[in-house]
């Protein structure tokens, strides 16, 4: 929604000071502590080794846990104090691939376990163990079946530091653990007392430094705890490209890090945030996800650990550290010719926390693997209603209830399809959220009512600020129950400004609190609501206009003191959805209907509860250029639900820049127009024609695309599969799919449709890659033969380079609507695209858009529709819902003549040659998706 | 009727279609000749109206029993291809009854009362969308025949309209009389004003004058008292410094600490009461007695001035037949929208307040409508004389308010105020459009038009009569 210009109110002088993000607002690696000792370490070596007990092996095939026992001692040479400390280390595979590795004090000075609440663990299927081979260098453990392709093999190495490698099933070596010694695992709270006990017994004085504190921009912060962060790299060789760790505005590829500031992940309020930028913004997920070269495969590295997190990442050669296999017969399980292969080496440093790395293994030629095993560990993407999928038109704010009656006519007198209006924060009483301004918003009621008539939607903002208001009841509950974030050092409700005032913020990580939350949704608590309004959780970082970093100080506390926001923090933003998301279920009796929930903050897991989008953006060509990225970047970790702010949400784009904005935006998996009070409207006819012309015809081909996306969405759900896609994850051998140009400015959607969007003023054509094989433009089908190389695509304003990929089958509905519901029942196009070899795969979906009867009572259909050797054809998977009739079948690219057409139906099905685009459409075949049938194609001689 | 059939297709060049009547052969023909010569009957003797959603005007394009031409001319199909629920013509043509098209058209009859055309994506969608509910024939959804009821409606809306028109135009004939009266006033005002603002300029040029000379003596006494002043103390201090050199203190030597003296102290005051006392208020009234008179003459000369360009302005501007927009003159309409006051100066400027503070939405720039040059850049001198000559023919329906105080982050505010007929001026509503830009409906009667063709409230008893209004309509 709106970022920090609205403290305008608050701060004019600030603002007036500001052009773009303020970057000293934030801190840089040097000014957080943590940060700053852990990259010491790598610099300057520390004092300490933490080794492997070999007596303290445990490897119990029948708990399917190995541990051990870490132990830190003072490094000989340095004349060094510390304690001897123990550390408990524990390996298992919890799903098939799928290794976990965590740290922890064997006896922590306090509660350093974070949240319970994110991870699937009620889904794991741990896997069986076994020692392979133990000699006095180094530990074999095998976890899987003997038989299975997805063994993993962890190698532990009896080094004087620890190390661990892991193995693929074809013995190449995935990542490799501390090769660089930098696992550090503070406790400098128990040090301290451990020395001031000795310096007492040697001078008899109290050592007085453990009132541990950090002072950033006036704030202090208290650390009762002491440092205590936790830190390891993690090294992958033969890899010259990593990706993830969303969310940031950098290229797709990770890049090194060296020269500047890390990687940052702590979720914040950003001010006119900055693209090329390694600043943390409104999300975060610790995920990597590694490509090794000349290997078709991804692996997953998962560093769970919500608190604030640091990401070093440097290139090395890979001889730099020892990439010998000793495993089994095969010796060196590294088959790759180059001769200096590359490596990847990452240095995570959290603020506090334990050690919980999930590693997780693909094999070859399964690209989509790795998404599988990441959503098994944090959940499936939800699955939004199918109105979620149609354009959505959002302002801060449309400020009457009239004004969005209007909106809702005027779509229409433009013959422009939408599904959803949103209310911004100025719809409530006040900023309290759950109610309605009674003066502008009389009769929400009567306005959800008058949009359903065309079945359309409505979304409200609901921000977890609670403004402090002592004639509001949901404030007076919230406080008696003791539902609040607290102070540092007390029981009482910390306090912040926010929209409202001085407001407080719900803990979600208390159970009771989200529960609490969820049931503000039900339709007599929150009057006003129907059931066809949705959620927005806007500022859900918190942001918090006076707190440090425009968030909540780190040393607030949760569940009544037991730990601190410092611990917890990225994931404040996942519970709050999390409540909603449980709520919006929870308000129909039946708990039938899908929600659908938006957030600005994220973490791992997010994708269960919400889709995201990217925040306050900013209508420039600089930042549409970065926005397909940012996507791409969020679905590769596991967050396929996102979009952006189209047209850009602060400042005002011209109408070149706003029309080639949405002609990207139209094929993301998310699709919202919005824009900040101070700039200009963004319906899609504000700039006229001819721009309204092409914005109408983007959004009618996204809508014409609804069968099509929505399949994609239940795949996504369904096996945690990105929408929005780089090309190398379709064509992973083909190496310039990779290259810099092509992976951040075309994407696909699924692996069916190539999108190059015009990403700069006045460009009027473009160097458009298309793998080899064939290709056909989107609005002309004009074919193009590609053996993978660049094609100089003509695109005008009217036309982005869009492609279908020969090969693929895809649903459409010609007849746009005045928004998705109305075309529920209308006829499907399939437009068959013929590869090289005139065969084509596509598949799809259908159930009732809106409701759990999919899951509950398998109300749906899933169908695979395949067309080869002159037949198409179904593979029914499933069905058990209302089919839809197949009005018309375009064939393109097909090299030969037709005869004649019959199905098992009917003998003679009329068809047409169109020289046009060289298609052959077959009228009326007389099938139902949702029934099994064949149609064949008999060739002319 | 095979080879009839063949030719009336000969447009049509695809090998595929031929191959199938070939294909289908004679069964397909047997069968399909009677069909078509059953079909042929019912069509001759039934009307072309079977065809669902022709718009009246383009029937006679589907009156073809045999074939059809898509509009565009793009193809020929034969006439069971029309409505047949599938899309044969780019431009929808061949299916005005349902919503096969994409680009195609179906016309509500609504009974004749109020048909239009809506797009072909509405029919059949499950919202009623002809009043008469004739494009929701699937049976999704029963639509109620709302025409009669929207007609009348409509009727009655319009004879409001009507009404207010009719009273308004009265109004603005008898404004017209009073502001024509006005013209030769107005003209004379000009002059008037003009000679006025002239001569105030002149006497407040005389009165500078005066003002210096009398502020030139002021000084030269103020300075000469000085000089008097200073010598006199002089005079004294050395007969007293003669006293206190030849008194008993001679230690304190130092002449600078002379004036701490306490006898010396007493004679300055003497001194200075001598001449700063009544001398000086005598001169310092003189003074505030000429900036008086002086301010007074410039508040003179700046209303003369005032007074002088509003006249100025309304001979520049077109006021329309017998000045009658003088009417709007000095005449500023309020209106209150939540906790914003909003203020209509025409030919003036807009206001907004709130919270006691004033914010200009605009100062009053022109006529009609700006180009997107006008707005770009507001102090374009160069077309200002292109400016005049549009205004001149500019519609009188809308003002254009410019340059008003810049928003935050954004363009100065301004406001088009749109004029409307009413019985008097007021304020009907208030928008932004777009950021910082307004537009306000400004009823008034000076707008209103003689109504054209007078609307009577129709009979619907019967359908001959209703086919009457319509042809009347």
């Amino acid at each position: 929604m709106k970022n920090l210009l609205g403290v305008a109110f608050i701060s004019l002088l600030f603002l007036a000071l500001c052009v773009s993000v303020n970057e000293s607002t934030f801190k840089k690696c040097h000014q957080s502590s943590f940060c700053k000792r852990n990259r010491n370490i790598r610099k300057n070596g520390r004092n300490t080794i933490f080794s492997i007990d070999p007596e303290s092996i445990n490897t119990n095939p029948k708990e399917k846990m190995f541990s051990a026992v870490l132990v830190r001692t003072p490094k000989p040479e340095t004349e060094s104090y510390q304690q001897r400390l123990l550390f408990d280390l524990k390996i298992c595979s919890v799903n098939p691939g799928v290794i976990r590795i965590s740290i922890n004090e064997k006896e922590p000075g306090f509660n350093r376990q974070a949240v319970g609440g994110i991870l699937e663990t009620e889904q794991f299927n741990y896997q069986p163990l076994k020692a392979l081979t133990q000699t006095t260098e180094y530990l074999l453990l095998q976890f899987g079946e003997d038989d299975s392709e997805r063994k993993v093999v962890v190698k532990l190495y009896f080094t004087l530091s620890w190390k661990i490698e892991i193995l693929d099933n074809d013995h190449f070596v995935v990542t490799q653990l501390n090769f660089d010694d930098l696992f550090n695992f503070e406790t400098k709270k128990k040090d301290l007392l451990f020395e001031n006990q000795r310096t007492k017994a040697n001078n008899g004085k109290e050592n007085d430094r453990l009132n541990f504190e950090e002072r950033f921009q006036g704030n202090v912060d208290h650390q009762p705890h002491g440092p205590s962060s936790v830190a390891l790299d993690l090294l992958f060789p033969n890899t010259e490209h990593i990706y993830g760790l969303p969310e940031h505005t950098t290229k797709l590829s990770l890049e090194d890090t060296e020269e500047g500031e890390p990687y940052r992940l702590y979720n914040v309020d950003i001010l006119e945030y900055e693209t090329e930028s390694r600043m943390s913004l409104y999300g975060s997920i610790p995920v990597i996800i590694s490509k090794p070269k000349n290997q078709n495969k991804l692996h997953g590295i998962f560093w769970f650990n919500p608190s604030e997190t640091w990401i070093d990442i440097s290139s090395h050669s890979s001889d730099h550290s020892d990439q010998s296999v000793q495993f089994g017969d095969n010796g060196n399980g590294n088959k790759n010719g180059d001769e200096s292969p590359i490596a990847k080496r990452t240095h995570w440093m959290s603020e506090t926390g334990v050690i919980d790395l999930f590693i997780m293994v693909g094999q070859e030629n399964k690209m989509y693997q790795v998404f599988k095993m990441y959503s098994q560990l944090t959940g499936f993407p939800y699955f939004p209603p199918y109105f979620s999928m149609g354009y959505h038109q959002c302002r801060w704010s449309y400020k009457t209830q009239n004004e969005i009656i209007e909106l809702n006519e005027n779509f229409d007198k433009h013959d422009i399809p939408v599904d959803v209006f949103w209310m911004d924060i100025d719809h409530t009483d006040g900023k309290k959220y759950f109610t309605f301004d009674k003066k502008t918003f009389p009769d929400p009621k009567f306005l959800s009512e008058t949009v359903a008539e065309k079945s359309r939607k409505l979304v409200a903002i609901v921000d977890p600020h609670i403004k402090r208001d002592n004639s509001w009841k949901l404030y007076k509950e919230a406080k008696s129950k003791n539902y609040f974030i607290q102070k540092y050092n007390s029981d009482q409700a910390y306090e912040g400004n926010c929209w409202p005032g001085t407001s407080s913020w719900p803990d979600f990580l208390n159970p009771r609190v989200v529960e609490w939350w969820g049931s503000r949704f039900s339709y007599d608590k929150y009057e006003g609501s129907t059931n066809s309004m949705f959620i927005w959780n806007d500022m859900n970082e918190p942001a918090i206009f006076n707190g440090p970093e425009m968030s909540i100080p780190r040393d607030t506390l949760h569940l009544n003191g037991k730990i601190e926001n410092r611990a917890i923090h990225n994931s404040y933003g996942y519970f709050v959805t999390k409540g909603t998301f449980e709520g919006l279920i929870k308000r129909n009796k039946d708990q039938n209907e899908r929600p659908f929930v938006l957030t600005r903050s994220f973490f791992a897991g997010s994708q269960k509860y919400s889709t995201i989008w990217t925040g306050d953006n900013t209508a420039s060509w600089d930042q549409l250029k970065h926005t397909d990225t940012m996507l791409v970047s969020l679905n590769l970790a596991g967050a396929p639900l996102c979009g952006e702010d189209a047209g850009g949400f602060l400042k005002s784009p011209d109408e070149e820049l706003f029309t080639r904005w949405f002609q990207t935006s139209a094929f993301h998996p998310f699709f919202r127009s919005h824009s900040h009070i101070q700039t200009i409207r963004r319906e899609p006819w504000v700039f006229g024609d001819p721009y309204t012309s092409i914005i109408r015809k983007a959004i009618r081909n996204r809508y014409s695309l609804l069968p099509f996306y929505y399949t994609q969405f239940y795949i996504a759900s369904a096996k945690g599969k990105p929408i929005m896609r780089p090309l190398w994850l379709i064509f992973p051998g083909d190496a310039n799919s990779f290259d810099e140009e092509v992976e951040n400015y075309s994407y696909m959607i699924g692996s069916s449709i190539l999108v190059s969007p015009i990403l700069n003023k006045k460009q009027k054509n473009k160097n458009v890659y298309l793998p080899k094989g064939y290709w056909y433009d989107f609005e002309t089908f004009k074919k193009i033969k590609s053996k993978g190389s660049f094609f100089n695509i003509d695109a005008p304003l009217s036309k982005a380079p869009v492609f279908y990929r020969g090969g693929k089958i895809i649903p459409r509905k010609i007849r746009v609507r005045r928004s998705s519901l109305l075309m529920k029942n209308d006829p499907i196009t399939l437009f068959v695209f013929l590869n090289e070899k005139q065969k084509s795969t596509g598949r799809v979906y259908i159930d009732d858009g809106h409701s759990y009867d999919f899951k509950k009572l398998n109300k749906y259909i899933h169908q695979k529709i395949v067309f080869k050797n002159g037949k198409l054809s179904t593979k029914t998977f499933h069905s058990d819902y209302d089919p839809i009739l197949i009005d018309k079948i375009m064939v393109f690219g097909l090299e030969k003549g037709i005869k004649k057409v019959y199905s098992n139906k009917d003998t003679n099905i009329f068809f047409k040659y169109n020289q046009k685009d060289n298609s052959f459409a077959i009228k009326k075949p007389n099938v139902l998706i949702g029934q099994d049938w064949e149609i064949t194609v008999e060739y002319t001689d | 009727m095979l080879i009839f059939f063949f030719g009336t297709l000969n447009s049509q060049t695809d090998q595929s279609f031929f191959q199938i009547f070939s294909d289908q052969q004679m069964f397909c023909f047997c069968k399909g000749f009677i069909l078509f010569l059953t079909s042929l009957i019912v069509s001759s003797y039934c009307c072309q109206a079977a065809i669902v959603g022709i718009d009246p005007s383009l029937a006679s394009h589907y009156s073809d029993p045999k074939t059809f031409t898509c509009l565009d001319n793009s193809k020929t199909i034969p006439k069971s291809y029309v409505n047949d629920n599938y899309c044969d013509c780019e431009d929808g043509s061949d299916e005005p009854g349902t919503s096969a098209c994409p680009k195609g058209n179906f016309y509500c009859h609504n009974e004749g009362l109020l048909s239009k055309s809506i797009p072909s994506s509405r029919v059949n969608d499950g919202i009623c969308d002809c009043c008469s509910g004739e494009d929701e024939v699937s049976g999704k959804v029963k639509c109620t025949n709302t025409c009669k009821e929207l007609y009348l409606d409509q009727i009655s809306d319009q004879l409001k309209e009507q009404e207010i028109q009719e009273e308004g135009y009265k109004l603005r004939l008898e404004i017209r009389k009073e502001t024509n009266e006005k013209k030769q006033y107005l003209q004379e005002q000009i002059e008037i004003t003009k000679e006025e603002y002239e001569k105030a300029e002149q006497e407040s040029e005389k009165m500078s004058e005066k003002q210096q000379v009398c502020e030139k003596w002021i000084y030269a006494q103020k300075k000469n008292r000085k000089k008097v002043l200073k010598k006199m103390i002089q005079e004294r201090l050395v007969s007293k410094n003669m006293e206190i050199a030849n008194s008993e203190e001679k230690n304190d030597k130092d002449f600078c600490f002379l004036h701490k003296d306490p006898k010396i102290k007493k004679i300055t005051k003497e001194f200075k009461n001598l001449f700063f006392g009544a001398a000086k208020k005598e001169l310092e009234d003189l003074k505030k007695k000429i900036i008086r008179e002086k301010s007074s003459m410039f508040t003179e000369k700046r209303n003369k001035k005032t007074e002088k360009e509003k006249f100025e302005k309304i001979g520049d501007l077109d006021l329309g037949i017998d000045n009658e927009f003088y009417y709007l003159f000095d005449n500023c309409i309020e209106y209150k929208e939540n906790k914003y006051t909003y203020e209509v100066c025409p030919f003036d400027k807009v206001t907004q307040k709130e919270n006691g503070n004033t914010y200009k939405l605009g100062n009053f720039k022109q006529w009609g409508e700006l180009t997107n040059q006008e707005s770009d850049s507001d102090n374009d001198n160069e077309n200002e004389n292109e400016n005049e000559k549009k205004n001149a023919k500019a519609n009188k329906e809308q003002m254009e308010f410019t340059g008003g105080d810049k928003c935050w982050n954004g363009p100065n505010r301004s406001t088009t105020v749109l004029l409307k007929c009413g019985l008097k001026n007021e304020i009907k509503n208030v928008q932004e459009v777009s950021i910082c830009k307004y537009q306000m409906t400004l009823l008034t009667p000076i707008v209103c038009e003689k109504p054209k063709n007078k609307i009577t409230i129709p009979d619907l008893t019967t359908n001959q009569e209703k086919k009457n209004i319509h042809d009347e309509l």
